[in-house]
């Protein structure tokens, strides 16, 4: 196992600094058009050929690995912010306040994320500039993401709240926002570090499966989603494999995400 | 009246009225999001250029009414008692015709969708749990975690290459997941105490599963296949899109592109509202066979 994760925690590491590194490593910019060469095969020029309108595929797939891998952890870091709060004040508060926001919580959990996702995605504008796009999709997904990790970090924090420290730190006067954020979430950090690891593949996912229906990210600025568009014409496929690099890029970050998340799961 | 009745009749009762007040309040939530849309009282009419000023004033009074929050609050909730949906502005349909149009091609998806994820989920645990081999395990396993970790919209596409139904699209990408809840059950029972003493006792591994492992497990395998139906919902969607089948998932990306608001929130609500149902008739179910444990 410990292998297993050292060469995971390689492959990552590896897809994110290229992916950080896009604007070095790429030998073009993701909108520039070689209108001459559209839909070529890989050769010494385009590593995995070009899309339809004469992009080059690598550095799409570069750019948008930098988009769906840096933005998952931001919209992971928004929820796992948000379902600390919610959780943490649940779980101190306890009794009938409990209750009542576990009961909003299982009711948020009960709308069909998708559905929700993209009926609040079609409030916005959809003539949105790219950036404004990544952004708002994103942010969407942070704020949308919360209630499940809410309701582990509710838990964890009923588990600590009548422990020995707690009530140590309450017989000597401690105000309850200093025993929160003093005593309470520093011995929550392996929770909360799980559920950010646990939620980065999920919303990576999510942006891939809004991108592939034409909700994610706009056009011209590449997403690991808005690339996998490309797939839609099946018999493309089978003629040119190397359509399927953003996919291989894709499953290599959420499964080396999902193997890392077990590891601590074992660890722990 | 027994006791264990009396509790099952008062979670019935609870979850009932939970029930009911979320569809109030989601009725509340949809009428809002409806009224304050974009385009709100707007009628595509008033451009017809060879409309008089009189015709032109008679359409716009036509929404005076609305426009007041109240009267329009009080007229969508009296609309929803009576089935009606309210109307599509991107179809210019009836919300409840179109819902009542697709929702047979969406029940067949699904049903079949979660009856076979289920039946391939749970033999496979089953599988990987009773033979306690370390191969078998891993392998299912690292292929549940590839499956998972390739997009709904993905394995819809793939399906659709093999000229397989769209519900078989639904069943590949519940498999993965509901595989791994159902063999962390089973493992979990697998390895409780009694079991480990109905084994040294000598008793065989089919009698163990059906008569000591499989009624433990049985209250949280019901849970999580109540929480299915909802992963059912939103796997739907990108699946009758790709694979072009008319369900209610392909009408609500429609209506997304067409920004259609009423029938988006109003296909979210009823969803979440058939999802509630399903927790709580599992809740039910696991209060009245196992009255302690629920």
């Amino acid at each position: 196992m410990k292998y297993v994760r050292v060469v995971v925690i390689t492959v990552v590491a590896a897809i994110f600094c290229a992916a950080l590194a896009a604007s070095t490593l790429a030998p073009a910019n993701y909108a520039t058009q070689f209108r001459e060469n559209p839909n070529s095969p890989p050769s010494h020029r385009f590593l995995l050929g070009t899309d339809e309108l004469g992009r080059d595929r690598f550095s799409r797939v570069l750019f948008g690995s930098r988009v769906s891998l840096l933005l998952a952890p931001a919209a992971a870091a928004i929820s796992t912010l948000l379902a600390a709060l919610v959780g943490t004040v649940m779980g101190y508060l306890g009794g009938t306040w409990e209750k009542m926001m576990m009961a909003a919580v299982d009711l948020f959990l009960s709308l069909p994320w998708l559905f929700l996702l993209i009926t609040i995605r079609a409030l916005l504008p959809l003539d949105l500039s790219p950036i404004m796009s990544v952004i708002v999709t994103f942010t969407l997904l942070g704020l949308l993401g919360w209630a499940a990790s809410a309701r582990v970090i509710c838990a964890g924090v009923r588990a600590l709240r009548h422990s020995g420290f707690m009530i140590n730190a309450r017989a000597l006067g401690c105000h309850p926002r200093r025993l929160i954020a003093v005593q309470l979430l520093p011995n929550m950090r392996p929770i909360l570090a799980a559920q950010f690891l646990t939620s980065i593949p999920v919303f990576i996912l999510a942006e891939a499966n809004l991108g592939m229906l034409g909700l994610g990210v706009s056009e011209p600025l590449p997403s690991l989603g808005g690339l996998m568009r490309e797939l839609e014409n099946i018999s493309a496929i089978a003629v040119q494999p190397w359509r399927l690099a953003p996919l291989i890029v894709l499953v290599a970050c959420v499964s080396a995400f999902q193997i890392l998340v077990s590891g601590r799961e074992v660890n722990s | 009246m027994s006791r264990s009745t009396k509790n099952v009749l008062r979670g019935c009762v609870l979850r009932s009225l939970t029930i009911v007040g979320f569809v109030f309040l989601s009725g509340i939530l949809c009428a809002t999001l409806v009224r304050f849309a974009p385009g709100f009282s707007v009628d595509e009419r008033e451009l017809d250029a060879r409309l008089s000023s009189d015709s032109l004033r008679a359409l716009r009074s036509q929404h005076d009414d609305e426009r007041n929050v109240a009267v329009f609050y009080g007229r969508y909730m009296a609309g929803l008692l009576h089935g009606d949906l309210g109307s599509s502005r991107l179809f210019s349909q009836p919300i409840s015709k179109l819902i009542r149009d697709r929702a047979p091609t969406s029940a067949r998806n699904i049903v079949y969708g979660v009856g076979i994820g289920w039946i391939f989920a749970f033999l496979l645990a089953l599988a990987a749990v009773v033979m306690q081999k370390p191969e078998t395990d891993f392998l299912l396993s690292t292929c549940a975690g590839a499956l998972i970790s390739v997009p709904t919209a993905v394995v819809a596409l793939f399906v659709t290459i093999l000229r397989k139904p769209a519900s078989v699209a639904v069943a590949a990408a519940l498999v993965p997941v509901l595989y791994r809840y159902s063999r962390n059950i089973l493992q979990q029972t697998w390895d409780a105490p009694w079991i480990t003493a109905a084994r040294a006792k000598g008793l065989g591994s089919a009698q163990i599963l059906f008569r000591h492992a499989l009624p433990i497990a049985a209250p949280q395998l019901i849970t999580v296949g109540a929480v299915s139906l909802n992963m059912a919902f939103s796997v739907s969607l990108p699946v009758e899109v790709v694979a072009d089948s008319p369900g209610v998932g392909q009408l609500v990306w429609q209506a997304a592109l067409g920004r259609d608001l009423p029938l988006l929130v109003t296909v979210t609500g009823l969803l979440a509202t058939i999802t509630l149902l399903a927790n709580a008739g599992a809740m039910v179910v696991n209060e009245a066979i196992h009255p302690v444990e629920a």
